[in-house]
């Protein structure tokens, strides 16, 4: 069952959905301060506190490159364990738990802007697709 | 012109006559001839139907003789003896002797008509007869009368030329009977035709009427024309008409008809006599109708004589009516180039001659009246000649009377000079007057003057006297139009206060309406306020509710993560999630209303401005309207005190205007007067020059009176000077007559000359 539970958000117009399990929380930004951080890559927005804990938080978007948004009340961070490290991405909306039957799973087509290494499937809803990310791959290597 | 008219009524009066002429005869004379022609027709027809009938009757009258005598013949004893004899076939000698006799007897008695008389026996062989047996031995077998008088008929035989005498005669034949009734023979009267011819022959109708007889087979058996006689068969004629009467007489009718023979026009009447004949009696038309012809002739004579007679009557009268007046005409235009002499000679008894006579008056008044101007043009003539002469001789008179005077003159200056020096005076007196005469004269033109002016300012009073009423008139207007105004001006005082006080109760109106606004300015905004408010509190609601959503997302997450032993965790997170969103709904649907809310106060608010700038604008226009109407009042007042001067002034004026017709009037009279004093000076004019005479004498006399001082000799001067002048006058006087005599010549001579263009002897 949880393996097909995953946390729906949204960049820009699409859906996208990480696996429940691979996902510690999520917060919002109205208590949390990104610091920025000086010479670091342009994905990464910058370092928060989590109750104490460093975590460093990746802008989707810049690493996607699909254009820049503005933060707003909507944003949300949501912190994945990556490596048993805790990294957060930058979100335009979170929008709730989905949970994919089988028949509603499948790969994900060959033509797609993004690098479809980080596709891991596409998950049919009715309201629409849902692009479902391997979250290691989107994000794995490049953290230090 | 001139032959026109004689044309015309020539022409007229010709065709007048003629018509008059032609018509009563022309119809007359139809008529006669008609009735003539039918008159005479029957009276022809009436001739010869007696003709015949006479004819007829003659004849049979003849044959009846005949047929008596031949009864008688056959019932004598003797002659019965002898056809018993005949029968017997044993005739005695003596019995012939006795038949004979009484044959001879008979014929004797009418040797005239007839030729023979014979008896035949049965073979139609003669054995008697009265010419001493020159005809027994004939054999008549074959004759007709014969055979029909031995079957027992009497019969008048054809016309056959006899043997003995070879002249044509007619049988008279009847049976011989004897006694027991056997016809044994036939007695034969032989008679001569012309005996019957004769009555035929004797007929004569009209002037070439004649009778004809005709036979059985159309031959002429008597004629006037003797070689006709047994010559021509009428039968045989080309003439159809002639035919069919010779048929019908042939059959034996009784009839008349036309026919032209051998060229004549005749009417014919037949009729049928004995058994073979027919008797024609006819006359040519021309004959009878010679009456009718007569008559038409005379009436083409008297018609023709009628109309030669009426053109010759038309010519003449016409003549008559327009030689006259063309003789008047030929005058009159003498008369028109002056000659007056001319007399018309006209002395028809009608009005041709009454128009003449009413000419020569006419001209004879002309010329009298021209002759007594030529006199008087004469006389004048000569009267201004007289004056002419009498002038001059007064003129030389006078001249000498002047030479005269001056030689005593001459040698009474030399007695006084100082005579000559009051005379001098005088005659600057003389001068004086003279200039008087002048001034006389421009005061004459002064007088015009005045009287033109006199009469131009009476045309002017009549003006000012029309204008002064048009504006009494106009005056008394204004004055009934501003008692008009004055009393709308008060009305109009009222309404403007009236009005007044609506302003001012709209301006406290609209004062009240300006506060209540701003109250409600600030309610409103009190109540944008705790909307506001409520906003923040959303807003607060909203947060949680976020804080809520997210909680559940990571209670999801954890309980995904505790796996099976956090299933209830995770149904927990999911209906903490579902509590969340409805919570954000709610308070997104809040703040939407709030948002709402704000807007409308926004709008509520900005209404509530708008409005109370309108009211201010109102209250502006409201002051404004005030402020105007004070101004109207104040007009009002200053209009109202206007009127009323001018009501006063108008009553002024009308008093004005009359005392200016008062005075008008006077200076009509006063004109009036003028011009009659005008009047009355031009006449004195006359008399002012008299006395300026008068004044000139008067100088004399002071002259004079100087001279009395010294002595007679100026006395003398005085009288000499005075004849001077008399001498001066007469002079004066001459010439004046010089020129009217003058003048009164030439005039005279206008006159001649005009009387002159008219010849009057």
């Amino acid at each position: 069952m949880t393996k097909n539970q995953y946390v729906v958000f949204s960049l820009g117009e699409e859906e996208y959905g990480i696996n429940i399990l691979a996902v510690s929380e999520i917060n919002r930004l109205k208590e949390i301060e990104i610091t920025k951080v000086p010479k670091a890559p342009e994905y990464i927005e910058g370092i928060i506190n989590l109750r104490g804990d460093v975590v460093p938080v990746v802008n989707l978007r810049k690493k996607f490159n699909i254009g820049m948004k503005d933060l707003d009340k909507e944003t949300r961070i949501i912190v994945v364990k990556i490596n048993f490290q805790n990294v957060g991405i930058l979100v335009d909306k979170v929008g709730h738990v989905a949970v994919f039957e089988e028949h509603e799973l499948s790969a994900p087509p060959e033509e797609i802007v993004i690098d479809s290494n980080y596709i891991a499937g596409v998950g049919k809803k009715d309201e629409g697709m849902v692009f479902l990310l391997d979250i290691d791959k989107v994000l794995g290597g490049k953290i230090s | 012109m001139r032959s026109k008219k004689r044309l015309n009524l020539m022409t007229k009066l010709m065709a007048c006559f003629l018509i008059l002429i032609i018509l009563p005869v022309s119809v007359v004379g139809v008529y006669s001839y008609e009735n003539a022609k039918n008159a005479l027709k029957t009276e022809a027809e009436k001739t010869l139907n007696m003709q015949l009938n006479g004819i007829v009757n003659n004849i049979e009258l003849q044959m009846e003789k005949v047929e008596e005598l031949g009864s008688v013949l056959s019932k004598l004893p003797d002659v019965i003896k002898y056809s018993n004899e005949i029968e017997s076939g044993n005739v005695t000698q003596e019995t012939l002797r006795l038949t004979e006799e009484i044959l001879k007897r008979f014929q004797k008695s009418i040797s005239k008509i007839g030729e023979d008389i014979f008896i035949a026996n049965k073979e139609g062989v003669v054995i008697l007869d009265a010419s001493n047996g020159l005809g027994t031995g004939v054999d008549l077998y074959k004759r007709q009368y014969f055979k029909e008088s031995i079957s027992g008929k009497n019969h008048w035989s054809e016309v056959i030329f006899s043997k003995q005498s070879n002249k044509p005669v007619t049988v008279y034949s009847l049976p011989l009977k004897a006694s027991n009734g056997d016809i044994v023979g036939v007695i034969g009267i032989v008679i001569k035709f012309e005996n019957i011819a004769k009555f035929v022959k004797n007929v004569k109708v009209g002037d070439t009427g004649y009778a004809y007889m005709i036979n059985k087979e159309g031959v002429t058996i008597q004629h006037p024309n003797n070689e006709k006689i047994l010559e021509e068969n009428l039968l045989q004629t080309d003439n159809k008409d002639l035919k069919e009467q010779v048929k019908n007489m042939i059959k034996g009718e009784k009839g008349h008809g036309f026919y032209t023979y051998e060229g004549i026009y005749k009417l014919n009447m037949y009729g049928p006599v004995g058994n073979y004949w027919a008797v024609a009696v006819n006359i040519p038309v021309k004959d009878y109708m010679k009456a009718a012809v007569d008559i038409r002739n005379k009436t083409l004579i008297i018609s023709i004589a009628g109309i030669l007679l009426g053109i010759l009557a038309a010519y003449f009268i016409s003549k008559q009516i327009t030689m006259p007046i063309k003789d008047l005409m030929k005058l009159m235009g003498k008369a028109e180039k002056g000659d007056l002499t001319v007399e018309a000679n006209i002395k028809n008894k009608d009005e041709i001659g009454d128009l003449a006579n009413s000419f020569n008056n006419m001209i004879k008044g002309q010329k009298n009246a021209i002759t007594k101007v030529f006199e008087t043009a004469r006389q004048l003539d000569n009267s201004s000649q007289q004056t002419s002469s009498v002038s001059e001789e007064m003129a030389s008179s006078a001249q000498n009377q002047s030479e005269l005077l001056q030689e005593l003159t001459n040698t009474m200056n030399e007695m006084s000079r100082s005579i000559g020096e009051v005379a001098q005076s005088a005659t600057e007196m003389a001068h004086n007057s003279g200039d008087i005469n002048n001034s006389i004269k421009d005061l004459e033109k002064a007088i015009n003057e005045v009287s033109k002016s006199t009469e131009d300012t009476t045309g002017n009073i009549v003006d000012i006297t029309g204008a002064i009423k048009q504006m009494n008139t106009s005056i008394e207007t204004v004055a009934h139009s501003s008692n008009n105004a004055s009393v709308e001006a008060v009305k109009t005082v009222e309404i403007a206060e009236k009005g007044k006080k609506a302003v001012t109760n709209t301006i406290n109106e609209m004062d009240k309406i300006n506060e209540g606004m701003k109250n409600l300015t600030e309610v409103i905004k009190g109540l944008g306020g705790a909307a506001v408010q409520i906003g923040d509190i959303v807003e607060v609601i909203d947060d949680i509710a976020e804080q809520t959503n997210l909680l559940s997302l990571n209670a999801s997450i954890e309980a995904a993560r505790a796996g099976e032993h956090g299933k209830g965790f995770a149904v927990v997170a999911g209906a903490i999630g579902a509590l969340a969103e409805k919570s954000s709904e709610a308070t997104k649907d809040i703040a939407f209303l709030i948002r709402k809310i704000q807007q409308q106060v926004d709008n509520a608010v900005n209404t509530t401005n708008e409005g109370a700038k309108q009211v201010d604008n109102g209250v502006n226009l409201v002051k404004n309207t005030g402020k105007a109407l004070d101004e109207i009042f104040q007009a009002i007042n200053i209009t109202t005190n206007l009127i009323q001067e001018i009501a006063s002034s108008t009553e002024e004026q009308t008093t004005a205007s009359k005392l200016i017709m008062e005075a008008i009037e006077k200076i009509n009279d006063l004109s009036i007067q003028v011009s009659a004093a005008i009047q009355q000076q031009i006449a004195s004019i006359g008399t002012v020059a008299l006395n300026v005479e008068r004044l000139n004498d008067l100088s004399q006399e002071v002259a004079s009176a100087a001279e009395q001082q010294a002595a007679a000799s100026q006395e003398l001067l005085a009288t000499t000077e005075s004849i001077n002048e008399m001498t001066k006058e007469v002079s004066a006087g001459s010439e004046e007559t010089a020129a009217t005599a003058e003048d009164l010549a030439s005039q005279s001579n206008n006159l001649i000359e005009v009387v002159g263009k008219f010849k009057i002897e």
